[in-house]
């Protein structure tokens, strides 16, 4: 059972989605794949909203009924003055589990060959002629040979900075986030609802994402910058909480931090692929990771695969993951970049028009397109803020 | 003055980890620790933290 002193194709650090999905796929092509995973327990504690959209989860994986808590077909907007928009949702959106989702896809990366292991941090690479040593603690101490590397150790990663690369963000590019999950409330099991405005999400927006039939995550995000000791995400929720749902129960609570910045310029080098929110691939306007992540674990597979298999994992063969993966969901991600920017100086009355414009619409007709495009349409003063971001 | 961190509060998102300009911190699974020698007390980890778990003191 030693591990010690092995010698594997691949070593993936990391055992989220975007770890998991790309161990699993290099063990499929037949590499020798360890997988590691600092937590005692893959999954928990939870840092995520656990919305995701159906079509990436079908696209890796088979989806396993108990992942899903709910099946979302529609999105409330809320805007401070109350007044609520419907979208309705072409295709459906899923609330899962992350617990038995995270825990699903390392078991699938086991049963593909890939050696997991728990309550094992790497905690310092090394160079060796052409791989790696990789230095582990937790229950054991042990050192592993790689040839390359998998760096999915999430948004503190702390193995690309050992790589040189720095992934350093700033606060304006970080999304503190705190949620609740709640139970015995009255909501609609198959809508999400989306708040904005001062009262409830300064600079960001909350959340009530279902996760039953009365049930649910309820959430918000803001950037860093924006946080205070005082005002804080917790404050924030606890606010909209006491509003709206004063005799909840809460059954979990969650805290998270997501990048919403543009995807990492130097997500592959000499050896190694970075993947998932290490590589900054969340969504910087809605803070959605777990599609991305996936994605970009399959890609790093494949990428990996074929440099094993040339046998050679330079840095010139590896680019092909970043074209990948800008040309997959990175490029269509960091379009978002300049719109949050923007959406972060969104004033109550913007949120307010916004709302009040899309809710005429009909909700078949509204799409997240048709929402940003009200939102800058309606409001002058956006549209010239978005102007200067985009000319900067 | 000196960083502490109420770990009673503390929900580990890791937040805190991913922006400390010093890499003063690290998040050892749900035990969030603090290298006072890197740390320069800046104070960017009290003022972003979610739950508010960390506060300056002075000490």
């Amino acid at each position: 059972m030693s591990m010690h002193n092995t010698h594997f194709d691949v070593v993936v650090i990391g055992a989220g989605p975007a770890g998991a999905v790309a161990a699993r796929d290099i063990a499929r092509a037949g590499f020798s794949v360890a997988l590691f995973e600092k937590r005692q327990e893959i999954g928990t504690p939870v840092r995520c909203g656990e919305g995701v959209s159906a079509k990436w989860l079908h696209k890796h994986t088979t989806v396993q009924a108990r992942w899903i808590s709910s099946e979302i077909r529609g999105a409330w907007f809320r805007s401070p003055d109350m007044n609520k928009a419907e979208m309705l949702y072409k295709e459906p959106e899923y609330i899962i589990d992350r617990r038995l989702f995270d825990h699903d896809l390392a078991c699938e990366a086991a049963q593909a060959g890939v050696r997991v292991m728990t309550k094992a941090t790497v905690f310092a690479i090394e160079r060796q002629n052409d791989g790696f040593i990789c230095h582990i603690n937790g229950l054991k101490t042990f050192d592993v040979y790689a040839t390359l590397l998998v760096v999915a150790d999430g948004v503190e990663s702390k193995c690309a900075p050992m790589l040189g690369v720095s992934t350093t963000l700033s606060p304006k590019d970080l999304g503190v986030c705190f949620q609740y999950t709640v139970e015995n409330i009255d909501i609609e099991p198959d809508h999400i609802e989306v708040i904005g405005g001062r009262e409830y999400a300064p600079g960001g927006y909350a959340w009530i994402f279902p996760k039953g039939k009365r049930s649910a995550n309820i959430g918000m995000g803001m950037a860093a910058a924006d946080s205070t000791k005082e005002k804080n995400a917790r404050y924030y929720v606890e606010r909209l909480l006491e509003t709206r749902f004063p005799s909840a129960s809460i059954v979990r609570a969650v805290a998270g931090a997501v990048p919403l910045s543009v995807p990492l310029k130097d997500m592959y080098g000499d050896g190694f692929l970075i993947v998932g929110d290490a590589a900054r691939l969340s969504n910087p306007l809605t803070g959605a990771g777990i599609g991305n992540a996936l994605e970009s674990g399959a890609l790093a597979a494949s990428t990996a695969v074929s440099a094993l298999k040339k046998g050679d994992a330079s840095k010139s063969v590896l680019k092909e993951y970043r074209n990948a993966v800008m040309k997959s969901v990175g490029t269509s991600t960091a379009r978002f970049y300049p719109l949050k920017e923007a959406f972060v100086k969104f004033t109550d009355d913007n949120f307010n028009t916004m709302v009040r414009v899309v809710g005429k619409l009909g909700a078949d007709k509204v799409t997240p397109k048709v929402v940003l495009e009200t939102a800058f349409r309606e409001n002058i003063g956006l549209l010239k803020i978005l102007k200067t971001i985009l000319l900067s | 003055m000196v960083i502490t961190v109420k770990h009673h509060v503390c929900c580990y998102c890791g937040g805190c980890v991913s922006l400390c300009p010093h890499e003063a911190l690290l998040l050892n699974e749900t035990l969030l620790n603090v290298d006072h020698t890197r740390c320069v007390r800046c104070g960017l980890c009290e003022k972003v933290c979610p739950t508010g778990a960390i506060d300056i003191v002075h000490a």
